[in-house]
């Protein structure tokens, strides 16, 4: 009997005890001191929404007293955080660049130190910027190689190629006389006029802009393509962009059976995988909110496990006041040759641009708009850009650019022998009129190769490649 | 002590020498500091073009550019972007910038809203070769000039890479390029904030 009525006062007490951590929540400070208790998340316009078309709304209802709430507004893909805003509104508005299926937290923070945090919200996803209804048009290939290359051939099988994955492109008679109408010679990029125009009078969505970094006819044959989908209108939008290099000796596999030899053969395949990458996209196949590249196997290895650190900037600068959740868009001019290849000022942004469009967080200035507004002012950056160059693109009539990135190129060797890359990049914050990054980095492709040929890179385009995406990483990170 | 242990001990004592003198490659520095000057009151600095007295034309950017990444890098003081530099070389309308006047820096601080200019001179930069080795050099001297005053508050050289004696008996090429003159801006920079 004394055994049961002890037992059951334990039970009692225990329950009293689980009934009292239960009802005074949040446990982080006092109850009576709590603006927020719990919240809610919720998105207007309803998902799915589009890539590139239009913001969307997110706003945290929270029960509490309103004012002296700090939010951060974290958006993660598969678990993985891709981007955070921090605001002292319960409303975040948030414009998505690239497509995945989505989710919200919410984290509240009041005045006396009280934390919420919502759950996850609802999958949001955010369809490709375009899709198979969607009318293409195919801008003649611009040739950044130095050298005389087959680019009617190339974009020819491009087109095909595309046509033949059952896009609609639009025909090249009525392309030929839309450049002739508006006196369009520049194919390396968009401007404003030339994108309201394009949309305007041949009703193409998007225009394909295809650049050719390296053409080596034989012994090996080489082959460097950067293709990039940009959406027409008044302020043309980057969707899309990849890049592939091959080299005939890349793979020789047992006997030699593996070599190329004939540079059509490779650069058919060289423009087949840069379509696939991009049907990935538009069938939105990316696992997560990267575009997937197909510049080599190892592309997606990370930067510290490639060949310890061999393509991380040899020095590099960071400035403790860079903020890139306060930085939105970004505007990559172009580089200055020092004395490096022909063009290789203009390839190596290219590069850069490719891995910024990695990033949710950064929108990236088209080249050209940038090239478009570089030419209205009559802006000739000799030795880099000027604080008073940085004052035009930031304003809000000409690029509205938080960040510009900018930089000199000192080696680009792509053709005969080894290939080897050298550039600095820099990096200048609009608002506070200060450089911000600033890197050196360089490689050559035979460096760390100890044997059978283990590690070696074949392309310039493998080099700056992964050069260029250990600049970004450390930047954004 | 007898005959032949002093021979052997003189022996020792020459391989010695030789090994210290000879497997660091060249080494060279030297530097001046103006005992007056504070340097804490440097917030910013432009680095004009170097004076380029090798044969190599593309040397001097490369140097220079690698220069004002490593001094911005230390955090210790500003380094104005090159196009900003320019500007204001332009604005002043020096015609050797290389080698500004006391009146031209002290215009261009002006300009540029600076405390310091750097100015300096590339006096090798390439491959040396004795023999079979062949090995890569690069020799810089800096100055940094009080835009205020126009006087000369620091001034520093160094030398790096060479043949060393590693080099002449094993072979090999030495360090690249861009080691060497990392090299030696990395010792500059020590001398500057010794």
């Amino acid at each position: 009997m004394i055994f049961s009525i002890s037992f059951f006062n334990k039970v009692l007490r225990l329950l009293l005890v689980v009934a009292a951590v239960a009802t005074a929540a949040p446990l982080t400070a006092p109850a009576a001191a709590a603006a927020v208790a719990t919240g809610r998340v919720d998105a207007s316009p309803a998902a799915p929404g589009t890539a590139l078309a239009g913001p969307v709304r997110w706003s945290f209802a929270y029960a509490g007293e309103p004012g002296g709430v700090d939010f951060t507004y974290t958006l993660m893909e598969n678990g993985r955080a891709v981007l955070e805003h921090v605001a002292s509104e319960p409303e975040w508005v948030w414009y998505p660049r690239l497509p995945g299926n989505y989710q919200l937290k919410v984290t509240a923070v009041d005045g006396a130190g009280v934390i919420v945090a919502s759950g996850q919200s609802a999958h949001y996803r955010i369809a490709p910027a375009v899709d198979r209804d969607s009318l293409f048009a195919v801008l003649p290939a611009e040739n950044l190689s130095g050298v005389k290359a087959p680019l009617a051939f190339i974009g020819d099988v491009f087109s095909a190629s595309l046509a033949a994955g059952g896009l609609k492109l639009l025909g090249e008679p009525e392309l030929q006389d839309f450049l002739r109408r508006n006196r369009v010679r520049y194919t390396g990029g968009i401007g404003s006029r030339t994108g309201q125009a394009l949309k305007e009078e041949t009703g193409s969505d998007a225009v394909f802009v295809l650049s050719v970094e390296t053409y080596q006819q034989s012994g090996p044959p080489k082959i460097s393509l950067i293709g990039r989908l940009v959406l027409c209108g008044e302020r043309p939008e980057i969707a899309w962009m990849d890049s592939v290099g091959m080299s005939g000796d890349e793979a020789p596999g047992l006997l030699g059976l593996g070599l190329v030899s004939d540079d059509r053969k490779l650069m058919e395949k060289a423009v087949a995988r840069l379509i696939d990458s991009f049907v990935d996209y538009l069938e939105d196949r990316s696992d997560n909110a990267t575009v997937q590249s197909v510049s080599g196997a190892d592309e997606q290895t990370p930067v510290a496990a490639e060949g310890s650190g061999r393509f991380l900037p040899k020095t590099s600068y960071r400035s403790s006041d860079l903020d890139l959740k306060r930085l939105q868009s970004v505007a990559v001019l172009p580089f200055t040759n020092r004395f490096a290849r022909k063009n290789s000022g203009q390839l190596v942004p290219l590069y850069l641009i490719k891995q910024l469009m990695n990033h949710e967080s950064i929108r990236v200035i088209e080249p050209g708009l940038v090239r478009e507004a570089l030419l209205q002012f009559r802006i000739v950056m000799e030795g880099g850009p000027s604080l008073s160059v940085a004052d035009i693109m930031s304003s809000e009539s000409v690029l509205d650019a938080d960040l510009l990135i900018a930089g000199s190129v000192f080696d680009f060797q792509a053709l005969r022998g080894e290939p080897k890359v050298h550039f600095s990049v820099q990096a200048v914050e609009t608002r506070s009129r200060e450089v911000v990054w600033w890197s050196n980095s360089y490689a050559a492709g035979g460096e760390s190769v100890l044997l059978f040929n283990v590690g070696r890179i074949y392309t310039a385009h493998g080099l700056v490649d992964r050069l260029a995406k250990s600049v970004v990483s450390l930047l954004v990170e | 002590m007898n005959v032949r242990d002093m021979r052997i001990r003189g022996c020792g004592l020459l391989l010695s020498v030789l090994l210290l003198t000879g497997c660091g490659g060249l080494q060279s520095r030297s530097v001046y500091f103006n005992p007056n000057m504070d340097f804490s009151s440097v917030q910013a600095v432009a680095v004009m073009p170097f004076e380029n007295l090798t044969t190599d034309e593309h040397a001097v950017e490369r140097v220079r550019d690698a220069f004002m990444g490593m001094l911005l890098a230390t955090d210790a003081m500003y380094v104005l972007p090159t196009g900003e530099v320019l500007r204001g070389i332009n604005r002043v309308g020096l015609r050797n910038p290389e080698a500004p006047t006391t009146e031209q820096i002290k215009a261009l601080s002006g300009v540029l809203n600076v405390q310091a200019v750097i100015v300096g001179v590339l006096r090798e930069y390439g491959a040396v070769r004795s023999g079979t080795a062949t090995s890569n050099v690069v020799s810089l001297s800096l100055q940094m000039i009080e835009t205020e005053s126009g006087a000369v508050v620091w001034s520093a050289s160094s030398t790096k890479g060479g043949i060393s004696m590693a080099d002449r008996l094993i072979g090999g090429g030495g360090q690249p390029m861009n080691k060497v003159t990392e090299d030696v801006i990395d010792d500059l920079l020590d001398q500057l904030f010794q």
